[in-house]
């Protein structure tokens, strides 16, 4: 039992991570476009702080 | 008021918050010139390397700035701008170097101070007629000629102070990757700080034909006056380039350069790989040995060690390829190589222009598809992003090198070449001809339009520079690590678990695998690539391979662990592969990983570079759909050929 505890658990923080990877590297900028558009420029501000400063590539230095 | 009070009064001034110097002015100093010229390289010199990275509002053209300060403790801020051929400008790129050099609009990029014209010594003809615009300006210039080095390598001796005075401007040679020149040019920019500006209207740089006929007409006096002995470029280059651009010749040449590198590719990284391979599967007995049965252990050995171990064996030969590449790129071959496809690439509509962005895809289709800034044209650069994916990438190589090593026997053909390398090499024309292919369709339907004037810039030939060349592997070698330890590593863990849970139950007949959510999603899938020549397993294995590519290597060894009913089996993947699947099936994946479009990255930076969700989504199903196309005719023809 303890085993599959701590499989999960690893499970679950490695999905965490990997869907703030993708919010950070692919929709924090189109969401705080579509935030700004809409006249939410707070949260457009807000969402902004969280996009990922990469291209979204690992494989390149851009 | 007595001295001492005065002084306590001045002293108190000093102290008091109220009382506070004038931080002094930082002055703006811009990198200008022409594409090609070092201006990158020297900018680098001058901050050490050290810049911030943007981009330019409202357009995707990148903004590099630094800081620096001088010999006497002045502070600088350097602005590196984009490159250009002249002021009168055509392309995104050039509009924001001459928009900043006019200062258009100060909210945007404060106008300049003080100019730093990079010219290529070895190529004044082609550099001065910019340095002739940017006088015109009115702002204080200091003329860099950088790779002075070359030019007097090729016997160039220039009287640098006829040349000062027939420009106006003073001028410092540089040799920028070597670092020679930046204090003398930091000393020289100080002294020219001080003079004055004068504002130029917009309006005078409208250049018309006859205009520009006399500014090249002013560099060629001015050359002919400033140059004591002309540079001998036939000494070595020229001649060379007599054979390694000759129609026949070269393309000879070509096959043969391209094919030993796919040939060294298999080589060369055997037995590294193989030591890796041993490690992997060392590690996975160790954790076997060590731990107790159950999920965790699964995870370990099945999911994480399986996944990474799977993806990190191509180490040495992700290596050994971007050794190739960067060594052909630094030598100035690469270009040459683009200039005999360059007559394939004009028949197909493609704009000259678009040979860059296509070489950068050859690594990856990312910093291949930001490069098509420099093409003005929109039709010619919407052409070129939707077929650089096409290109066979890096990321590519993992997938291939698997498959081949598994399927395709390593016999010998001819000579020094064998049948692995040939098909590795194939494959690669395969993309290339992929992407003329499409490029000539879109030409002539959605993109029609009069063809493209084909303009090519050669650099010169030079001994590639070691220490950039380790700069750049370990780097490359860096990221691919990276990438492993991050994205790959994630997706196998959330793989092991789609493919571990839930449990069969009691009494079940099945494998285990059969009814897990991978199992169900396979199953489910199935119906749709059998056609194609694909089991359920290699449909989950795609379906996180489509954020990237190299993440369907790790997918299929973690499906696969899961899959074995033997306890702590490490067999390799490819020997589980050639055992469960045709060559008919390994055939039809090989074409679908050609033409499929299978990275998130890549529709992402499509998706900034043309502002739009449209073409994304139009490369992402004109390539599924010629991927699925592709390997349908591939799977069918090759079980009638009796492959199956």
């Amino acid at each position: 039992m303890t085993q599959e505890w701590i499989a999960l658990s690893i499970v679950a923080l490695n999905l965490f991570w990997l869907l703030r990877r993708f919010y950070r590297g692919h929709l924090a900028e189109p969401l705080s476009q579509w935030f700004l558009k809409h006249g939410r420029i707070k949260w457009a501000m807000q969402v902004r702080q969280h996009r990922s400063v990469q291209s979204g590539c690992d494989q390149c230095k851009n | 008021m007595n001295e001492t009070q005065s002084l306590q009064k001045v002293s108190a001034q000093k102290g008091s918050s109220q009382v506070r110097a004038k931080a002094p002015v930082l002055k703006t100093i811009a990198l200008a010139g022409n594409p090609n010229c070092g201006k990158t390289a020297l900018f680098n010199a001058i901050t050490g390397g050290r810049a911030k990275v943007g981009n330019y509002p409202g357009v995707t053209v990148e903004r590099k700035e630094g800081r620096v300060r001088t010999p006497s403790g002045v502070e600088l801020r350097i602005v590196d701008l984009p490159g250009t051929y002249s002021l009168d400008a055509k392309t995104p790129d050039e509009i924001i170097t001459r928009d900043v050099l006019f200062g258009v609009d100060e909210r945007v990029e404060k106008s300049p101070d003080l100019l730093i014209a990079v010219a290529d010594a070895t190529q004044l003809e082609r550099n001065l007629g910019l340095v002739l615009e940017l006088r015109k300006l009115g702002r204080p210039i200091v003329l860099a000629l950088n790779m002075m080095d070359i030019a007097e390598q090729r016997g160039l001796d220039l009287d640098l102070e006829v040349l000062s005075q027939e420009l106006g401007v003073p001028i410092v040679p540089t040799v920028a990757p070597k670092q020679q020149g930046v204090s003398a040019l930091l000393l020289a920019v100080e002294k020219k700080l001080d003079d004055e500006a004068l504002a130029i209207p917009v309006a005078i740089f409208q250049s018309t034909p006859d205009e520009i006929r006399n500014r090249f007409s002013e560099v060629d006096r001015i050359l002919n006056l400033a140059t004591r002995k002309k540079s001998s470029p036939t000494v070595w280059t020229d001649r060379l380039d007599r054979i390694v651009l000759h129609p026949v010749w070269g393309s000879l040449i070509l096959f043969c350069v391209f094919g030993l590198m796919f040939q060294t590719i298999f080589n060369w990284a055997e037995i590294p790989k193989e030591w890796i391979e041993s490690q992997v599967q060392g590690l996975g007995q160790l954790v076997d040995q060590l731990m107790a049965p159950g999920p965790l252990k699964s995870l370990l050995t099945d999911g994480v060690i399986s996944g990474v171990g799977s993806v990190i064996v191509f180490l040495p030969q992700i290596s050994l390829l971007f050794l190739f590449i960067l060594f052909l790129e630094d030598c100035g071959y690469m270009p040459r190589a683009a200039f005999l496809m360059d007559k394939w690439m004009g028949k197909v509509g493609l704009h000259g222009r678009a040979f860059i962005p296509l070489l950068s895809s050859f690594a990856c289709a990312v910093p291949g598809i930001m490069a098509t800034r420099t093409i003005e044209n929109r039709r010619d650069r919407l052409t070129t992003i939707l077929v650089a994916p096409l290109m066979t990438c890096s990321a590519r190589l993992p997938v291939y090198s698997m498959l081949i090593a598994a399927f395709i026997p390593n016999r010998e053909v001819i000579g020094p070449f064998r049948l692995q390398g040939l098909v590795m090499f194939g494959l690669y024309l395969a993309g290339i001809f992929a992407a003329l292919g499409v490029a000539m369709l879109l030409r002539s339907t959605v993109f029609k339009g009069p063809k493209p004037m084909l303009l090519m810039e050669l650099p010169t030939y030079k001994w590639p520079d070691a220490k950039s060349i380790a700069l750049g592997l370990f780097e490359r070698a860096r990221l691919f690590v990276a990438r492993a330890g991050t994205v790959i590593l994630s997706i196998s863990i959330l793989l092991w678990f789609l493919s571990s849970y839930p449990r069969p139950p009691q009494g079940a007949v099945e494998p285990a695998i059969s009814y897990s959510y991978a199992g169900k999603i396979g199953q489910g899938l199935e119906p749709l690539v059998k056609p194609i020549g694909f089991n359920w397993k290699i449909a989950v294995a795609l379906i996180p391979s489509f954020a990237a590519r190299e993440v369907m290597v790790g997918s299929l060894a973690t499906v696969y662990a899961v899959g074995d009913q033997k306890e702590g089996a490490t067999e390799l993947l490819g020997d589980r592969l050639a055992r469960d699947w045709s060559l008919a099936t390994a055939l039809s994946l090989l074409v679908w990983y050609i033409l499929a479009c299978q990275c998130l990255s890549t529709l992402a930076v499509t998706r900034r570079e043309t502002n739009s969700w449209r073409w994304p989504a139009v490369m992402l199903i004109y390539m599924t759909t010629l991927a699925y196309l592709g390997s349908f005719v591939t799977y069918q023809l090759a079980m009638y050929l009796g492959w199956g």
